[in-house]
């Protein structure tokens, strides 16, 4: 497989230099060749032909061919176009996204000027979730750098291409990542999810096409132009390729971001790169893919890490984002913290999420706190079936890591309900 | 800063281009709000409605939905606990309860002498430094208990 | 357009393109349950009830949201389907509350019904009800959010329906609730059409008026029409025991051309039957002191006081035909005036280039592509008509074009194209356009215009007259210009909104004449005010006057017989309305009524009065009247949009709404003090002012809830003029 070969660091291959975000040693270590070779090399055309050679699929948590979505959007014919990265990165447990930007901007902002040139997009915007806000600094910083050193503008590097580029800030709303509410946010609205379609490549910003692209996709893309589709197609698995960040955190010996082919199985991520359990405790749980991906036992953990894989496994990748619960945690616990975010970040729009999150972080309080009865564990499944029902992604996945901890965790909300309090719970 | 400065910025802001429509300006607007006033409060919102042509009522709408703007009067410093799942994991409600104890106040609730706020926050993306606080714009990863009376007397805590 | 065939429950229906599933659904009589939905209003896909499955996809879909494509299969009634709707009901369910028994909208609750057919049998809600307790009470609308489903009908009704974004949406996930900016309705600039209370399936937004009052189901629902204006809106009354509890519009089930769509008079303005000032009994002045009368004693001194005199008729125009036809029947059509002189006028000149006074109906401009709107302050005289041009854009898709002077917020939004000029450039402006349609290499040398005329070019054209067109000096020129203009379209139907319910009535059967040309010998008015109807008008020395009226108007005091008139709501019959014949409905029982008492006088031989007289044709557009001095502004008098006919002088509902007196000048017209002096011919009047950049310099609008006395002294001498009136300002 391909996942178990050591693979170079590339998308984080500048992230440990001195000052790694600066265009000096951006531009030093061979930065911008990528949008030199695009513009001068390049038609847009090829450059999606490219980037749709190189397999590459969002890596907001969708999995959309990164390719597909350029083509749609170079197609349609309505002016200006944006293009809009989404640094909105509010899954819990995901911080993937903040490590490019921060220490490796301009990688971000080539991506950008690419897809823009591709997509023949005029305006961009980073919508940066408001929560980052040395983020928001660096990221001002580099596109002044870029500006004076004419990478951003008019007439870029003596061509036709214009691009302007500004950071939005969000205010602290997870629902904002969802690409439709992400671009009423930007209009100035509430972050509310719009209907699909028309989707935003024909109807985005200002219903004009608009091409929303997650950080970390972009900053694969100067890897791609560099060195090509099709290297880029040969890393990871096949049919989702290429390097991907993931994110560990929980209880784990080395929480952080670790950068391995597109793929790689989950007991190797926690074991070996990210040192495995605190004090060599037992694993008990797993949630793979953010909070709302179903949750994994201690026996699903050699799946590999991508999105056919885990969804076979019943769960999801999602932001790759890896949480890591050992033996001394409550899964009830964990499961009503992760509901009660998603009640708070509920933007209210359609009721099976409004009312849903609402109910079962009541149904699984009422459990943690030594209230529940077993009707409670099928009523929280069957408000789980309904919220399937919700309008936008966040409903549809909010009931996953509550269902699946009853599913998968049954005895343990049995034991919360005959105990009459929870066995896990300090002092 | 006085209404009459902030409609002033707001001018200023609407000149930078940044946007092809008006009503775009509403997020970096508020934003100026919640960094100079201590609450966007309905004053605030009509300045903000009548620059940027915008209906009032979307005005508050906005303000109303975004977790980071304060529409009630927040103290000078706003104390973000995170006790999301990794955090809490780690300990993040203990350090919640704790600085509420040091503080004397309730989470959302403000000290009496307007210097801090805290919040029990979602996650913030600090998450390999379980438990995160941030206190304004700044952070501070891998929280101790006993290292915040320290964290707290750098913005000015007599205690 | 091509149809296709899409089979939804086993059934194959024919479907057009762009049309929801939810929508042939509906029209093949299948019924899918719906909150959020509502056939008015653009999807919103949030509640999630209309869940249905379609062959193919994982996810059920909700049909609200899902166009039809061909050959689509879809089920409406699997068990999939009902459990999840049952699903979603249990989760409205769950915190709504209870209060069934004491809530208004019980008996034609929305969610009491689809509950009840499609929720889940018992609830396994165990946690504690959660309350808002957030009760936000305006002047005539409340909102109680524990009721509220959080369908957004009332929001979406009010920013896009409406344009006006009253209501807005508080906090989010289960906290978020419905509101005004602040709480406060006023402030928003809610203007009342209550269509947001209509359209609330549950009983949240309440009629503050209606609240606690009666049950739905109990009530006599009289469909009826509204004559507070000539929008002519169709209407349901409700009453029990002979006593209005409410007015209704149902939008979306009303099949009147306004669709349901009330404005603050129609749906309000109802109560003005309970007014106060309501005339109770006839009165007759005997040594100079009104004293009160047996009605049979007023008939006698009125036959008495006619018979073989020459009447002076002042007829308002919101009677009914029936009722106007008794009235030329006794009095006569040949000296009489009215407050339909301005829309006579427009007529006439619209009759010397066609040939016809006939205008169109409403309805015809769903024929046009485009529509031109010509006039000002629609949204003041005539609010629902200016709403439904507003939709006619947003739903059918029309190209909305105005000719104006004055900004509109309604319609302003929406236009594809606007030429707002000069008052004085009105005609000329008009007549390049003429110019335009007749030949195509014209160019005026304004790009606006021609713009303008490019956007007509090939469409199917309907042309809109309204609002303050008909009080302007130039109405029988604009009337000449339009005909001309419409002769040189393609389509060409031209639609005058009437100003009053039954000017189109009152115009086509009396010879009307200015009041000064009057030569009578006893005056007879008829449901008019003078200040109001006949602003600047002396009645004309006369024997006698007669006054019917259904209030203590300032008439009174100088009349020599009162005899009291029903109100509309008291009427039966039918009027000559913007969308051709309408009818005019009643349960309640009335004590006095003017048909009755023109029953009993006589006939005169109306044989000898001509029924009209030739015309003389002019084959050519009207010609510019309106000039300007430097120094004088053209000034238009504008009855607010609550104060029209008086309606929140009588109506305590509206009154609480009502609006100010106020002048607004160009901030570059405006002296530096606080009040100015107006000045129009002899006339003078003392007034505060705001600035308004929305007003084009060299323009005044005065808006009034009511012309008082002042205000008609003031305007003495321009009946029936309210708009291109010359004036003066100094500072005061």
């Amino acid at each position: 497989m391909a996942g178990r070969v050591k693979m170079e660091k590339l998308l984080l291959r500048n992230v440990d230099k001195e000052n790694s975000h600066t265009i000096d040693v951006y531009l030093k270590n061979g930065g911008y060749q990528s949008l030199r070779k695009a513009l001068k090399e390049m038609s847009p055309e090829d450059v999606v032909e490219e980037v749709k050679l190189s397999g590459l699929r969002g890596r907001g948590g969708a999995g959309f061919p990164t390719g597909l979505k350029w083509e749609f959007a170079a197609a349609d014919v309505k002016e200006p176009k944006f293009f809009v990265c989404n640094a909105d990165e509010g899954e819990p447990c995901t911080f993937k996204d903040r490590v490019i930007f921060e220490k490796d901007p301009h990688a971000l902002i080539e991506g950008m000027l690419i897809g823009a040139y591709a997509t023949g997009c005029r305006y961009g915007y980073i919508y940066l979730r408001g929560e980052y806000p040395i983020g928001r600094k660096i990221l001002e910083r580099a596109i002044g750098e870029a500006y004076e050193k004419g990478f951003l503008g008019e007439n870029i590097l003596g061509t036709d291409f214009s691009f302007d580029l500004y950071v939005h800030s969000g205010a602290g709303a997870y629902i904002c990542g969802e690409e439709t509410a992400l671009i009423e946010s930007l209009e100035g609205k509430r972050g509310e999810p719009r209907i699909k379609p028309p989707f935003p490549v024909n109807a985005g910003y200002l219903w004009k096409p608009t091409v929303v692209n997650n950080v970390e996709t972009l900053a694969n893309i100067p890897l791609i132009i560099e060195r090509g589709g099709k290297w880029y197609s040969g890393i990871g698995s096949p049919d989702c390729p290429g390097p991907k960040l993931y994110p560990v955190s929980g209880k784990v010996k080395r929480p952080g971001v670790y950068e391995l082919p597109m793929g790689t199985p989950l007991s190797e991520i926690i074991y070996e790169h990210a040192g495995g359990i605190v004090q060599d405790r037992k694993l008990k749980a797993v949630f793979p893919g953010g909070a709302s991906s179903s949750v994994l036992t201690a026996d699903e953990i050699d799946v590999p890490m991508d999105f056919p894989s885990l969804a076979k496994a019943g769960t999801m990748l999602g932001s790759g984002a890896i949480m890591v619960l050992d033996e001394t945690d409550c899964i009830v616990r964990a499961a009503l913290r992760l509901i009660e975010f998603f009640r708070h970040e509920s933007c209210g729009k359609c009721t099976p999420c409004r009312e849903g999150t609402d109910w079962l972080v009541r149904l699984v309080r009422r459990i943690e706190e030594g209230e529940g009865s077993e009707e409670d564990l099928d009523v929280i499944l069957s408000v789980s079936e309904t919220m399937e029902n919700s309008f936008c992604g966040l409903g549809m996945a909010a009931h996953n890591p509550v269902a699946s901890s009853v599913r998968k965790f049954r005895e343990e909300f049995l034991t919360h309900i005959e105990l009459g309090r929870c066995p896990y719970r300090r002092g | 800063m006085t209404l009459t400065e902030f409609r002033e910025e707001v001018r200023k802001l609407k000149e930078s281009n940044k946007y092809p429509e008006l009503k775009s300006y509403l997020l970096p607007a508020l934003w100026m709000a919640e960094k100079n006033f201590p609450a966007i409060t309905h004053d605030v919102m009509r300045v903000v409605s009548e620059e940027l042509s915008v209906p009032l009522v979307e005005v508050e709408e906005v303000a109303r939905f975004y977790a980071m703007f304060h529409t009630e009067k927040k103290g000078k410093f706003v104390i973000r606990v995170c006790t999301n799942l990794s955090c809490m994991l780690r300990g993040g409600e203990e350090v919640l309860s704790e600085l509420c104890r040091l503080l004397n106040v309730k989470p959302g609730e403000t000290t009496p002498d307007g210097l801090f706020t805290v919040e029990e926050y979602e996650c913030m993306g600090l998450c390999d430094g379980a438990p995160a606080v941030t206190v304004n714009e700044d952070r501070y990863t891998n929280v101790r208990l006993e290292e915040l009376p320290e964290i707290l007397r750098k913005y000015g805590w007599k205690g | 357009m091509e149809s296709f065939k899409v089979v939804i429950d086993g059934k194959e229906c024919e479907a057009y393109p762009g049309e929801t599933v939810l929508e042939v659904a509906e029209r093949n009589g299948i019924t899918i349950p719906v909150f959020c939905y509502h056939r008015e209003l653009r999807p919103e896909g949030a509640c999630r009830v209309c869940l249905v499955e379609v062959e193919g996809a994982p996810r059920l879909v909700t049909a609200c949201t899902l166009k039809a494509m061909p050959d689509m299969v879809v089920k409406t009634n699997t068990e999939r389907v009902r459990r999840a709707r049952a699903g979603v009901i249990e989760l409205i369910l769950n915190n709504h509350t209870l209060e069934c028994p004491i809530c208004d909208k019980s008996g034609e609750c929305e969610l009491q019904m689809t509950g009840f057919r499609h929720g889940p049998k018992k609830s396994r809600y165990k946690e504690p009800r959660r309350e808002k307790d957030i009760v936000i009470q305006g002047p005539l609308i409340e909102i109680d959010n524990d009721r509220c489903i959080l369908c957004r009908r009332c929001i979406r009704m009010c920013g896009e329906n409406m344009g006006n974004r009253v209501l807005g949406i508080l906090n989010r996930g289960y906290r978020a609730y419905i509101s005004p900016f602040n709480g406060d309705f006023m402030e928003s600039g809610c203007e009342h059409c209550g269509s947001c209370v209509d359209v609330c399936p549950v009983g949240s937004l309440l009629d503050r008026a209606f609240k606690y009052k009666d049950r739905p189901w109990r009530m006599d629902k009289t469909w009826t029409t509204c004559l507070f204006c000539g929008s002519g809106c169709k209407v349901e009354i409700d009453s029990y025991h002979g006593k209005v509890k409410r007015a209704v519009g149902r939008i979306g089930i009303n099949d009147g051309h306004n669709r349901g769509y009330l404005c603050v008079r129609g749906k309000w303005g109802w109560d003005v039957i309970y007014s106060d000032k309501r005339l109770k009994e006839p009165l007759l002045r005997v040594d100079g002191e009104l004293r009160r009368i047996l009605l049979e004693e007023a008939l006698k001194v009125l036959k008495e006081k006619i018979e073989g005199r020459k009447i002076n008729l002042f007829l308002e125009s919101s009677l009914t035909n029936e009722e106007l036809e008794k009235i030329a029947a006794v009095f006569g059509t040949e000296n009489a005036t009215s407050d339909s002189l301005g829309f006579y006028n427009f007529l006439k000149g619209f009759e010397k280039v066609k040939g016809t006074r006939e205008t169109d109906k409403f309805s015809s401009i769903y024929d046009a592509d485009a529509v031109v709107v010509i006039g000002d302050f629609i949204e003041e005289i005539n609010p629902v008509v200016s709403m439904l041009l507003r939709l006619a854009v947003l739903q059918k898709g029309k190209r909305l074009l105005r000719v104006g002077v004055f900004p509109s917020k309604k319609l302003d939004s929406v236009a594809f194209s606007k030429l707002l000029v000069d008052q004085t450039e009105i005609i000329d402006t008009l007549k390049h356009v003429i110019l335009g349609m007749i030949d195509t290499s014209y160019s005026s040398g304004n790009r606006k215009i021609d713009t303008f005329i490019k956007s007509l070019r090939g469409k199917k054209v309907s042309f809109v007259v309204a609002g303050t067109v008909f009080f302007s000096p130039e109405a029988e020129e604009i009337g000449k210009t339009v005909a001309y203009l419409s002769d040189r379209v393609v389509g060409g139907k031209v639609v005058a909104v009437p100003p009053k319910a039954n000017s189109l009535k009152v115009v086509n059967l009396f010879r009307l004449k200015h009041p000064e040309e009057l030569d009578g010998d006893v005056n007879v008015v008829v449901n008019g005010e003078l200040e109001r109807d006949f602003p600047g008008v002396e009645l004309p020395k006369a024997e006698f006057t007669v006054l019917f009226t259904p209030f203590y108007t300032p008439d009174v005091s100088g009349a020599d017989l009162v005899i009291p008139v029903e109100v509309w709501l008291e009427k039966n019959g039918t009027v000559d309305g913007v969308d051709g014949k309408l009818e005019v409905k009643t349960v309640l029982e009335k004590e006095f009524s003017l048909l009755e008492v023109l029953s009993q006088l006589p006939v005169r031989n109306t044989g000898a009065e001509s029924k009209e007289a030739e015309v003389e044709r002019v084959n050519e557009p009207g010609q510019r009247l309106l000039e300007r001095e430097k120094g004088e502004l053209l000034l238009t008098v504008l009855s607010n949009r609550t104060g029209w006919n008086s309606v929140s002088y009588y109506s305590k509902n509206v009154a609480g709404v009502a609006g100010e007196r106020v002048l607004l000048l160009n901030p570059e017209d405006a002296p530096d003090s606080e009040m100015v002096k107006l000045k129009v011919g002899n006339g003078e009047l003392l007034i505060s002012f705001r600035k308004d950049s929305s007003i084009p310099k060299g323009h005044a609008v005065l808006r009034v809830e009511r012309f008082t006395r002042d205000v008609s002294e003031f305007l003495r001498g321009q009946f029936p003029n309210l708009s291109g009136i010359r004036c003066q300002i100094a500072e005061a």
